[in-house]
């Protein structure tokens, strides 16, 4: 019906696929992050760690360049740690644009009972958490496992002699790696973005959580005489699994004072996070599916 | 007709406390009134059949369709209004009413069109640009409105729409409720407090109290038989004066404290009444000839209830 006709009429075209409407939820979440231009900016921003780490490869294997610029010394050697470097850093800064803007996911849902709005319709809670996740994974991940991809790639192109055949275990990593902080990150962002109303108290939960986690397992270590304090610090938990799938050295892992436990618990301490956070989110999302 | 609802032996519990019980019945009218006082179950009720609350036993049925079989089925089916606040209030009302739509299964073009149109229709065209958390609570309860008819639902739930609404802007969502009823193949759930909103739009009833069926009604068949009586008080009435009404062929309701309503057929007349009540030495101190109105049958029930319960 045309705008001037005021009259109801009745819908009676096309529906989209059941499956896959979920995805409405991640469209629209993108619309909300992308409204702001400061995260517009940021996102972009967030880049810069990519840049750098293609340039360094770039003149690595660019003597003439090199030597153009006065560039002295040996160049930088392009192995597991230079990846682990980038992966690490692009993680930290993709965090921080994360916690920023992820926690109005869900929160601007609750804020004025709109989730009995949405959940009303044909999706369910799982949909709408996955739909939600989803808006995350996708910023987080082309911000660090796509461009280490990208950065392996140039890599493997520009050494040639079959070191991409040598090195396919280091792709492994980086998209490993990447996956386990994404989803660490994503379920911590959507648990706290459905329990604290406020932006900042969100964000500051999120950054709480890496920064009482280890103070709590340090205490513990200290006083128990123990290493497995360390299993309330999911940020080293993260790390120790990043150094065992890097394949970092043992002496070199030592020095980064990454032994305290094994990888196998510090994968358990991992999954034991993302539970929790599911938990929690489950718990939220049903007390307020309807309006009390 | 087929019914749109059904209810077979539905039970709904929130722990141990059963707040819908053994609710049977089937209600098919083209608009139903959700009738009931604060806390008899209708908010629990419409939840229910959207599938939020999980039946403790038996089930309901809508348009067929078992709710906890085919719940996702159904929502697709469903416009839900509910009675609070309910939107984002960052997203401008077309943004949100498509969201809403697209959520629905509509396509993204459909949806941009029909929320531009459910928007006109409601009255918000020319402030749709506008973010929601800016409208008035009328503009709120309008765009509500939008949200639950842009996607062409067939089964349509108001939960108290006319709520915190001045007299023109609840005239104009009435107004809205009744073109939606007229207009298409729509049917619409409207559970409400107020009588006279569900007396204005609602051709049949359903009356919740203490989460039990009170009663079941259908107005467009009381207006039909268009039943006129009267409505008498009177002093002095020890029931002898009403058992000697009801030997005269008429049909009788006592209300207490001297009051009753007597269907008086054609064949008899009012100064037989006022026979019966001399020899009875019943003064009669008002007579009034009144329809069977929505308050009527909604106090009946309750009493009904009430005294069935051994709680009035």
């Amino acid at each position: 019906m045309a705008v001037y006709k005021r009259s109801y009429k009745p819908y009676e075209g096309a529906v989209t696929p059941d499956r896959w409407r979920f995805l409405v939820l991640t469209r629209y979440g993108f619309y909300g992050f992308f409204d702001s231009r400061l995260f517009t900016s940021a996102f972009v921003l967030s880049f810069i760690p990519f840049l750098v780490s293609f340039a360094i490869i770039y003149l690595a294997h660019n003597a003439t360049i090199r030597a153009m610029l006065q560039m002295r010394g040996p160049s930088i050697d392009i192995n597991n740690y230079f990846f682990l470097a980038f992966l690490g850093t692009a993680s930290w800064v993709s965090f921080l644009l994360i916690a920023w803007q992820g926690p109005l996911l869900i929160s601007g849902d609750l804020a004025n009972n709109a989730l009995p709005l949405v959940l009303g319709r044909p999706i369910s809670r799982t949909e709408y958490v996955l739909g939600k996740f989803l808006v995350i994974f996708s910023l987080l991940s082309v911000a660090t496992w796509i461009p280490g991809l990208v950065l392996f790639s140039l890599q493997a192109g520009l050494e040639g002699h079959g070191w991409i055949w040598s090195h396919l275990w280091l792709a492994g990593a980086i998209v490993i790696a990447a996956w386990m902080w994404i989803v660490i990150a994503a379920l911590l962002t959507l648990a706290a973005s459905a329990w604290l109303k406020w932006r900042i108290a969100a964000s500051a939960s999120m950054f709480a959580f890496f920064f009482i986690g280890p103070a709590f397992g340090a205490a513990v270590n200290t006083i128990l005489g123990t290493n497995w304090g360390h299993l309330f610090d999911v940020l080293y938990s993260v790390k120790l699994i990043w150094v065992s799938l890097f394949r970092v050295p043992l002496p070199d892992a030592m020095a980064m004072q990454m032994l305290g436990i094994p990888t196998s618990a510090a994968w358990t301490a991992v999954l034991v996070t993302c539970g929790i956070a599911i938990l929690l989110l489950n718990r939220r999302l049903k007390a307020r599916e309807v309006v009390r | 007709m087929a019914p749109v609802i059904e209810f077979d032996g539905l039970e709904v519990r929130f722990g141990p406390r059963a707040v819908l019980k053994n609710l049977r019945g089937q209600l098919q009218g083209r608009c139903i009134g959700l009738l009931g006082p604060n806390g008899s179950g209708k908010s629990t009720l419409l939840n229910t059949l959207l599938g939020f609350y999980q039946p403790a036993q038996g089930t309901a049925r809508v348009f067929g369709k078992d709710i906890g079989e085919h719940s996702r089925e159904l929502r697709g089916l469903i416009g839900y209004m509910p009675e609070s606040d309910a939107f984002i209030s960052n997203l401008t009302g077309v943004r949100f009413v498509r969201y809403m739509a697209e959520l629905s299964g509509l396509p993204s073009t459909h949806a941009l069109e029909r929320a531009h149109e459910a928007l006109f229709y409601v009255g918000l065209g020319e402030v749709r640009y506008r973010k929601v958390g800016t409208y008035s609570l009328g503009m709120k309860q309008l765009a509500k409105l939008a949200q639950a008819i842009a996607h062409g639902p067939r089964l349509l739930f108001l939960d108290e729409p006319t709520n915190g609404l001045d007299p023109p802007a609840r005239n104009r969502m009435i107004q809205l409720i009744r073109e939606i009823r007229d207009a298409g193949n729509m049917h619409v759930v409207i559970s409400s407090h107020l009588l006279r909103d569900v007396d204005e739009c609602c051709d049949e009833v359903i009356i919740l109290r203490d989460g039990h069926i009170a009663g079941i009604c259908n107005l467009e068949e009381e207006r039909r038989m268009n039943r006129k009586f009267l409505e008498l008080e009177t002093r002095g009435e020890d029931n002898s004066f009403a058992d000697a009404v009801q030997q005269l062929g008429c049909e009788c309701a006592l209300f207490g404290k001297g009051r009753m309503k007597v269907v008086l057929p054609e064949s008899i007349e009012i100064r037989e009444l006022y026979q019966i009540a001399a020899r009875k030495d019943v003064q009669i101190r008002r007579m009034n000839y009144r329809r069977d109105s929505l308050e009527d049958i909604f106090l009946k029930a309750m009493e009904e209830v009430g005294a069935r319960n051994g709680s009035l």
